[in-house]
């Protein structure tokens, strides 16, 4: 693209965007099923109505990922960040263990 | 939900008194001291017509409808700002009669089935 | 330091852009069927001016069945639609021996109409699966209108000055009249666009987001659709051939327990089989929500087998959600501004992805994949445009006979699109936007003239009147195009003076 500034086109700079789009397509999807998972099997509310909960807060806050993928301060600190958020679901979803 | 239509347009009307926008729209009422308070009122007039929308009867159907108005006022006066600045003057006039007009068939309506 | 851009604004744009412009062709082709798709009843009685005739939906439905019963072989399910207020015809999506069809079936005989299309059915299934095979049309649906949903709320986050520039249009300025008009488009209509997007995720999430489904049913799935819709009685086929009892009786039960309101889809599961099940859904126009009610039937004997009236939160806040996308709930004027939103949104997302191609340009000359992508944005913007409107020629001008009529006015339109996108890439753009926009415009203009035009339908007449509208807009672009105007400079000047 030119015009653009010249550090904007160096290897570093792809690098950095493209671990932040991985971040942010993969970890989107991963924080958005680990949300829908974990809710479901938490919310104190008959099966169906918790899942149907789950998926629609899913959708709510996934648009808060690639957010945090691209304005955090790195694109390792992206990465870190959704890994987190991504291992804390999972251990909720997991400890929240199937529904009878 | 006549009500809420109508006082949307003199909403919109209104809403749209601000800062850069005020000379083309206002022309001589363009005053420093009015043009401060214009978004004031604009909101006001805002919420009452989301307020109208809510007291009909079928109010999910009306609230669905104040958001499809919401554009449809705006992009009107939007148009007339961009094309024809005198023309949206009038129509201010306009819109605060219907949105009388509105508020006084209601009322009539009101007492014919009480 | 490495964030990609100075500032956060400055990174929300960036990404604005590129997540706007990745599936950008892929959502207008979306939002265009689904603007069209608001109108869908309406479009498929303008494609059947022959069909008038009208019938109580239980009896029409009753008619569609014993026309199905005598025409189709070992059904595993016949789908149908009622009629309603705004579409006089049996909508039947049924198999017939194994291979799915779908017809349109008059209400009074039950047969396939005379004019054989898919009508609005096409734009609506070009909407979410965008012509491609079961699962990947819809998958593509689902990213695109993530990648949508991300642009919308970039595009909010980058824009401070949101109420500021609220009603700022300043034409005949090059990139800043694109921006002002993409903003204005977008920024106007901010909720619905909101609204529309995360809604439709939501219809597709069954299959793009099923972990909900998974963490707490397991495999399951059957368990959970039968909590979802429990006036739903599943049962498996016997093999037993035991004919259909009559459907009329069966629906006027049915809306005698909806409290009078009346039905909207039946579903024939496994019909001509002992085991056969007939479930009758409460119109979805009565309130937001969809799917508020059904109920089961036996099929050969009308006994009632399950009911239910939803009345959980849970569930009725998703049939709220998904019935705000489907909009069926909406009456006449609301319908309207549906349309306009989604116009408004449609037009946001083109003059988006021209915004991409004018600002590079301002800047310098544009690179060799900006040059390729002008071109291609004209192909699409204007073809598919042009492939919609090949799809209503096709339907006047094939004769009725013809055979496998429905798949033949859907190849017309695709090939035509294709055409035109390939003419896009080809050709100038100076050339190739007045050439297909014009097309457009004079397929609207003569789509009108070829109907029996003395049915006197209220329908057709709004959709000529529509399509002539439209002609009349394109015509007007496409001279604006042919003739750029000089004269602003000097009118700025003049207005100086005066």
């Amino acid at each position: 693209m030119a015009g653009v500034q010249s550090r904007h086109r160096g290897w570093g700079y792809r690098g950095n965007v493209a671990l932040r789009v991985v971040t942010g397509i993969v970890g989107t999807y991963v924080v958005a099923a680990l949300v829908a998972a974990a809710l479901a099997r938490t919310l104190p509310m008959a099966r169906v109505e918790a899942v149907a909960a789950a998926t629609l807060l899913a959708f709510l806050v996934a648009p808060a990922v690639p957010v945090w993928a691209f304005l955090a301060r790195g694109p390792w600190r992206a990465l870190a960040g959704v890994v987190a958020v991504s291992l804390l679901l999972a251990g909720i979803a997991w400890l929240g263990g199937r529904p009878a | 939900m006549i009500a809420a239509a109508l006082l949307y347009l003199g909403m919109f009307a209104l809403a749209s008194g601000m800062s850069r926008h005020a000379p083309a729209l206002l022309g001589h009422w363009h005053a420093a001291d009015r043009v401060a308070q214009l978004p004031r009122i604009g909101w006001g007039l805002v919420t009452l017509s989301l307020a109208a929308a809510l007291l009909t009867p079928d109010w999910p159907r009306a609230l669905v409808a104040w958001f499809g108005a919401a554009p449809l006022a705006a992009g009107i006066v939007l148009l007339g700002l961009t094309f024809a600045p005198r023309m949206a003057r009038a129509s201010v006039g306009l819109a605060a009669a219907l949105a009388v007009l509105g508020v006084g068939l209601s009322l009539a309506g009101a007492r014919v089935y009480a | 330091m490495s964030a990609i851009r100075d500032g956060a604004r400055q990174v929300m744009a960036w990404l604005h852009g590129w997540t706007g412009l990745l599936l950008g062709w892929v959502l207008f082709v979306m939002c265009l069927a689904g603007t069209l798709s608001v109108f869908k009843p309406e479009i498929g009685c303008w494609m059947r001016p022959e069909t008038v005739a009208t019938a109580d939906p239980a009896d029409a439905i009753a008619a569609a069945g014993r026309w199905l019963a005598q025409n189709t072989r070992e059904s595993t399910g016949w789908y149908l639609t009622a009629p309603d207020g705004r579409m006089n015809t049996v909508e039947a999506a049924y198999s017939d021996g194994g291979t799915f069809l779908y017809r349109a079936l008059d209400p009074v005989t039950g047969a396939p109409a005379a004019r054989e299309t898919f009508g609005g059915e096409f734009f609506y299934r070009l909407h979410f699966e965008l012509e491609l095979p079961f699962p990947w049309g819809r998958l593509l649906a689902s990213l695109a209108a993530a990648f949508m949903l991300v642009a919308l709320v970039t595009g909010i986050i980058a824009h401070r000055r949101i109420f500021k520039d609220f009603f700022t249009f300043r034409t005949g300025k090059g990139q800043r009249s694109w921006l002002d008009g993409h903003n204005a488009l977008g920024v106007l209509a901010m909720p619905f666009h909101l609204m529309i997007t995360f809604t439709g995720l939501v219809t597709l999430a069954s299959l793009s987001m099923p972990w909900g489904i998974a963490a707490a049913y397991g495999d399951d799935v059957l368990a959970m659709y039968h909590d979802l819709t429990p006036g739903i009685a599943e049962r498996a086929a016997t093999g037993t051939k035991v004919p259909l009892a009559p459907l009329a009786p069966m629906l006027r039960e049915a809306q005698r327990r909806f409290g009078g309101a009346p039905v909207g889809r039946v579903y024939v599961i496994n019909p001509g089989d002992s085991a056969a099940v007939v479930t009758a859904f409460r119109a979805d126009s009565g309130q937001i929500g969809f799917t508020p009610a059904e109920i089961s039937f036996d099929g050969t004997t009308g006994k009632v087998l399950a009911g239910w009236a939803e009345n959980r939160p849970g569930v009725q806040t998703y049939n709220v959600v998904y019935g705000l996308h489907m909009g069926r709930f909406a009456p006449s004027l609301t319908r309207w501004l549906y349309f306009l939103g989604g116009a408004m949104l449609t037009l946001a997302i083109a003059t988006g992805l021209v915004l991409w191609v004018v600002k590079r340009r301002e800047r310098a000359p544009l690179s060799l994949g900006n040059r390729i992508l002008e071109r291609v944005n004209v192909g699409v913007l204007a073809g598919v445009p042009l492939g919609c409107v090949a799809f209503l020629l096709a339907n006047r001008l094939l004769p009725l006979g013809t055979l496998d009529r429905l798949a033949v006015e859907v190849s017309i339109a695709l090939w035509t699109a294709a055409a035109a996108l390939a003419t896009g890439v080809a050709l100038p753009p100076k050339l190739a936007w007045p050439l297909l926009l014009g097309l457009v415009a004079s397929g609207c203009a003569l789509a009108p003239w070829f109907a029996p035009l003395g049915q006197g339908d209220k329908v057709i007449l709004v959709g000529n009147l529509l399509l002539l509208g439209i002609a009349a807009g394109l015509a007007a672009l496409v001279w604006r195009q042919t003739h750029p105007k000089a004269a602003p400079v000097r009118r700025r000047a003049a207005r100086a003076t005066a």
